[in-house]
């Protein structure tokens, strides 16, 4: 029945309250170690019994009844008789020695022990202790049925009863057993009391039955090994794994044999952009013409815009496919879809360009490797997208902070100013100049004309002659092909950001996110962070090789063995031999953005990294830097202004996990909001007042 | 609150006689007794009887008054309870002279304040608490997806009523169903909340922020459930609902809530909304004319030392200091001020500006003119 029990956290004190209840409550015939009426016990079928099988067949002859018979007579002999008051004392004595001893001790060599030393407590733990440990090991089935079969023994009311009962009740079991073979003779001894048999062989078993219960005893052992052993130890408040998966994998090799099927490498691309720019409508409409979407979709959408009135907005639908976004027309979060190019995966995310979904396109752009910009070209509005409160310049700047390497600028909607070149080379030379200022060198920037909604220059070369009179560069595609995608580090601890918790099929939980470094598959044990608890990987579902996600990949993970409730959106599951750390302070390297407000000792904002969203305080401000060069030029500030850097100490209301940015890019890159404005971007350089996590991964 | 009885001597000691009406008042008072003073109120008591022969009969509860000297306070902002540890110092049937007790400070019941020194700070705020019309009360709620907090904000305080946390799956799978449903498990949790903790008797207004079109969603999801419930007291209040934009929905989105310029005009009498626009024009200053703005105690010292103190804002954790030094100090800023003709205002530590001051020390100042010889001065010193 072990294995039923969870014996490791079994709480004593609780277990023998119910011993006391059943008498009130009733029981099922589950959890009856003892049975009700002599009857009923011989039809019952005893787990525990298991180990004593084969033996049994050999022995079958030798079971004498005279041997059953013996032990009560034994037991007597091993038991003075104790008046009522000195029963009820020795009673309140085993308790409390069990809960110092828990159930390593057999309750016999408890009173004698108490017994001897005159119900003195203190004496009877110090011989008891100094016993265990050899006891333990000749006994260690004594030690698990006293753990939890030795129930009847201590409501002891009922004891004389049942001693009266014995003879009789294995007599006729055993006759039974006779006749109707062995494996009832098995339930008949195991049952008559488990605790009796082993207690039995302390004193003078014959020597057939010696042998049995020797051999059954140490089969037990093996079986119960496990959880036998954590009854010694104390028990450890949350079980973690130590290592995320028992054999060791190659990642390398694992990781090229699955690249070299398709040859073609990974770019998380997202498109970013002034709200109404048309990133929805252009990212939809390259799916449409990438094959992505369905004709038959495609048709669907295009009916049902065109009922509500919004035509122009049915390629947005691909991506926006919430009835509130379709109502509004706005995207408000990410939408993710996966495409290939000749040479390339590419994992794109629709940012949201509204102001208010900022927080979203955050989460969205640190997972992005490179970026899609796109501006609205048609009078106006590419200046209004440019205005100091504009998308067009935050977003830039926040894919600069948020680690993108290289910008393809979709000068979109260039259809309205009839393929103007003056203005796409005006928008250009604001953007280049723009662009250079927030950091991206001119040849990590490029600029392509193209209309979303109308398709022209996304996948095919332009066929409208105006555009082609005077423009021969690369399709928004191959814009996107040649962009560099970055290395993967395969090789690392395993870190992956929970960006979305739902449920899966089967009713197991899932969860979406990007693995930023490591390896995970099928399988895998991971610790969930800050949470700290362990998590199985049942179920990997990405787009490269089934049941497994390399660094880079953004997929889905199956998971199980953790509530629904403890999963949580910013939350990371990581290798647990090298754990993430957990901390509410930690050290930073900032760039303040162009703000009214300075930044100083106590300024509230919100925290962003990745998907975490969390209200932090500044703490202090450390120095002031030079921007560009990164040397002190003034220690202790009051104020960060406007367009500085500084080093600051930031404490947040509740514990996340971190990396500093030497450690890993990703997860050290953070930025500070408030008031709906960045107000900074920065760089974890430490981790302060850290909880190291150490709890699981040291003591297992 | 009520005052019943006064009495102050030439040398500022003296007592006031004051009963608390409500949870708020709590909150003043919290702020009016300090260690060292002393309170005398009816309390109860367990008391154990000895006879002549030194048998003790069973221990039973009195009702006493009793007079402490104040040694701790403690005050839980969201059930307005305060309690008060303290010294017996007043011979009683019950109670040796310096044994320890501890009561509650209950409504309704009278109690005496006893101190050796009333500063006007003090005055001030007990006679402000007793002043009926500066009384608003108004609610907020701050949603973002998956988050929402419901709060009430008196003149004093800004106390947390729920907070609501539902993870809602985002977008992008073929059944969004799970997505609309936690969405609604979401508003229906808001409601529910609101239902139980705002009473519209009392409320003049209820602010709904978030970005995006959540509080549009939520008001309608409201108001739909408030019909179906046959809810009237939401029907009748639904123009008390504020719809006001805020960038998410933490906490502290109240105060970008209360800046809206259409919520300031229509409370303008809340004390809270004041407040706001003060911290925000101070900081906004340190923005643009740093000389002008001065936060910590060592810098607006100085400032108000050369009488260039326009405003002080300062917090009311400070005037709660258990250093009695302290506390004066900081009187002693104030009174300062006020006699150079500077505004001072006191917030309320329980209010999000209050906490954001308190984060900047507890006291700050806006200057009639540019200081900056000030920061010059301090070059190398201490920590600001």
């Amino acid at each position: 029945m072990s294995r039923h029990r969870n014996i490791r956290n079994l709480d004593y004190d609780e277990e023998y309250d119910e011993a006391w209840d059943e008498s009130v409550y009733g029981r099922s015939v589950d959890d009856c170690d003892t049975c009700i009426s002599p009857t009923a016990e011989q039809y019952l079928y005893k787990r525990s019994g298991q180990g004593n099988f084969s033996n049994f067949f050999q022995h079958q002859d030798e079971i004498v009844e005279e041997d059953v018979e013996a032990q009560p007579e034994v037991q007597k002999s091993s038991k003075p008789k104790l008046s009522d008051e000195e029963e009820a004392r020795m009673l309140s004595l085993l308790d409390q020695i069990r809960s110092v001893l828990g159930g390593t001790v057999s309750e016999d060599q408890m009173r004698t022990e108490v017994l001897k030393n005159k119900f003195d407590l203190e004496k009877s733990i110090d011989k008891l202790l100094n016993k265990a440990q050899p006891d333990f090991q000749a006994y260690p089935v004594q030690a698990q049925h006293n753990g939890r079969a030795d129930k009847p023994v201590v409501t002891t009311p009922q004891r004389p009863q049942q001693q009266k009962m014995k003879p009789n009740k294995t007599k006729s079991s055993t006759a039974k057993g006779h006749s109707s073979g062995a494996s009832r003779q098995v339930t008949v001894v195991d049952s008559s009391s488990a605790t009796r048999v082993v207690r039995g062989f302390d004193v003078t078993p014959s020597a057939t039955e010696k042998k049995t219960h020797n051999s059954s005893a140490f089969e037990d052992s093996v079986v119960n090994g496990k959880t036998a052993s954590p009854q010694v130890s104390t028990p450890k408040p949350v079980k973690l794994p130590t290592k995320q998966r028992d054999a060791s994998v190659d990642v390398r090799a694992l990781y090229s044999a699955s690249q070299g099927a398709a040859g073609k490498e990974l770019i998380n691309l997202v498109v970013v952009g002034h709200v109404d720019a048309g990133k929805s409508t252009l990212t939809g409409h390259l799916l449409y013409q990438q094959g992505q979407v369905s004709q038959r979709t495609m048709h669907k959408y295009e009916r049902e815009s065109q009922k509500c009135g919004k035509q122009s907005f049915m390629y947005a639908w691909v991506m926006d496919d919430t009835e509130e976004e379709r109502s509004r027309g706005v995207t408000v979060d990410v939408a993710e879809r996966t495409f290939e190019t000749e040479r390339k995966i590419v994992h794109i995310l629709d940012a949201p360009g509204h102001k208010d979904f900022i927080p979203n396109m955050i989460s969205g752009a640190a997972r992005a490797d490179v970026a899609l910009l796109v501006v609205d070209a048609s009078t106006g509005e590419f200046e209004a997208g440019f205005e100091s409160n504009g998308q067009t310049r935050e977003h830039a700047m926040l894919i600069k902070s948020l680690g993108v390497s290289e910008v393809t600028v979709a000068v979109n909607k260039l259809d309205v100013v009839q393929w103007s070149q003056q203005r796409f080379n005006e928008i250009c030379s604001t953007l280049t100049v723009f662009l250079k200022s927030v950091g991206f060198r001119s040849s990590e920037v490029t600029y392509v004309p193209c209309a979303g909604l109308s398709g022209e220059n996304l996948v095919k070369p332009p066929s409208e002659p105006q555009l082609k009179a005077w423009y021969s560069g690369p399709t928004i595609l191959n814009a996107i092909d040649n962009m560099k995608s970055p290395s993967r580090d395969v090789d690392q601890p395993a870190r992956f950001s929970i960006s979305d918790v739902f449920k899966g099929g089967s009713s197991n939980m899932c969860v979406a996110g990007k693995l930023h470094t490591g390896y995970i598959q099928s399988g895998d044990r991971l610790l969930l962070l800050p949470h700290t608890s362990a998590i199985t990987i049942k179920d990997v579902s990405c787009n490269s090789a089934p049941g497994s996600i390399f660094a880079g990949d953004s997929g889905t993970l199956t998971v199980s063995g953790v509530e629904p409730d403890e999963l949580s959106v910013g939350s990371f599951l990581c290798d647990p031999a090298k754990p993430m750390r957990r901390t509410t302070t930690l050290q930073a390297r900032i760039v303040v953005f162009n703000v009214i407000i300075p930044i100083i000792k106590g300024t509230q904002a919100e925290f962003h990294l990745q998907s975490v969203c969390e209200p932090a305080t500044v703490r202090k401000l450390i120095s002031q830097i030079n921007k560009s060069t990164g040397e002190v030029m003034k220690n202790r500030p009051r104020v960060l202004a406007r367009q500085t850097a500084g080093v600051i100490e930031l404490e947040l209301s509740r514990p996340i996990c971190v990396e500093t940015y030497k450690d890993c890019k990703d997860l050290g890159r953070f930025m500070l909001r408030q008031q709906g404005n960045t107000i900074a971007a920065g760089l974890i350089t430490e981790v302060l007042g850290d909880q190291l996590f150490s709890s699981g991964a040291s003591s297992l | 609150m009520k005052i019943f009885h006064r009495e102050l001597e030439k040398n500022r000691s003296g007592h006031f006689v004051l009963m608390a009406d409500e949870g708020e008042d709590m909150w003043h008072v919290y702020n009016i007794i300090s260690p060292g003073d002393e309170l005398k109120a009816t309390t109860f008591r367990k008391v154990q009887q000895e006879t002549a022969t030194g048998s003790t009969n069973n221990a039973r509860r009195v009702k006493t008054t009793i007079r402490l000297q104040v040694e701790t306070t403690d005050f839980d902002a969201s059930a307005c309870k305060l309690r008060v540890k303290g010294r017996n110092v007043q011979e009683s049937d019950f109670i040796k002279m310096g044994g320890y007790h501890t009561l509650d400070v209950e409504p309704n019941r009278k109690f005496t304040v006893y101190k050796n020194e009333w500063d006007s700070i003090t005055i001030e705020r007990i006679e402000n608490a007793c002043d009926p019309t500066k009384h608003a009360e108004l609610a907020a709620i701050t949603i973002q997806e998956g988050l929402a907090y419901v709060c009430l904000i008196t003149s004093a305080m800004t106390v947390e009523r729920s907070k609501i946390d539902v993870n809602i799956p985002k977008k992008g799978k073929a059944d969004d169903s799970q997505r609309k449903k936690n969405f609604l498990k979401f508003y229906e949790q808001i409601a529910a909340s609101v239902y139980r903790h705002l009473n519209f008797e009392v409320l003049k207004a209820v602010l709904v922020a978030s970005p995006g079109f959540l509080r549009e969603e939520f008001l309608n999801y409201l108001m739909k459930d408030a019909t179906e419930k046959g809810n009237k007291q939401i029907l009748e209040n639904r123009s008390k609902f504020v719809l006001v934009h805020s960038s998410n929905g933490f906490k502290h989105a109240i105060r970008e809530a209360l800046q809206d310029p259409a919520v300031a005009q229509r409370l303008s009498d809340v004390k809270a909304a004041g407040e706001t626009r003060l911290l925000q024009q101070f900081l906004c200053l340190l923005g643009s004319t740093p000389d002008r703005a001065y936060y910590g105690y060592k810098h607006v010292k100085r400032a108000a030392n050369n009488q260039a103190v326009e405003a002080l804002l300062v917090s009311d954790t400070l005037f709660r200091s258990v250093d009695n030094a302290e506390r004066r100090r900081y009187i002693a800023l104030v009174e300062q001020v006020k006699n150079n003709g500077g505004d001072v205002k006191i917030f309320s530590s329980l209010h999000v500006t209050g906490e954001q001051l308190d984060q900047i020390t507890g006291v700050a100042a806006v200057l009639r003119f540019s200081m900056p010889e000030i920061e010059e001065d301090d070059r190398g010193e201490d920590d600001p």
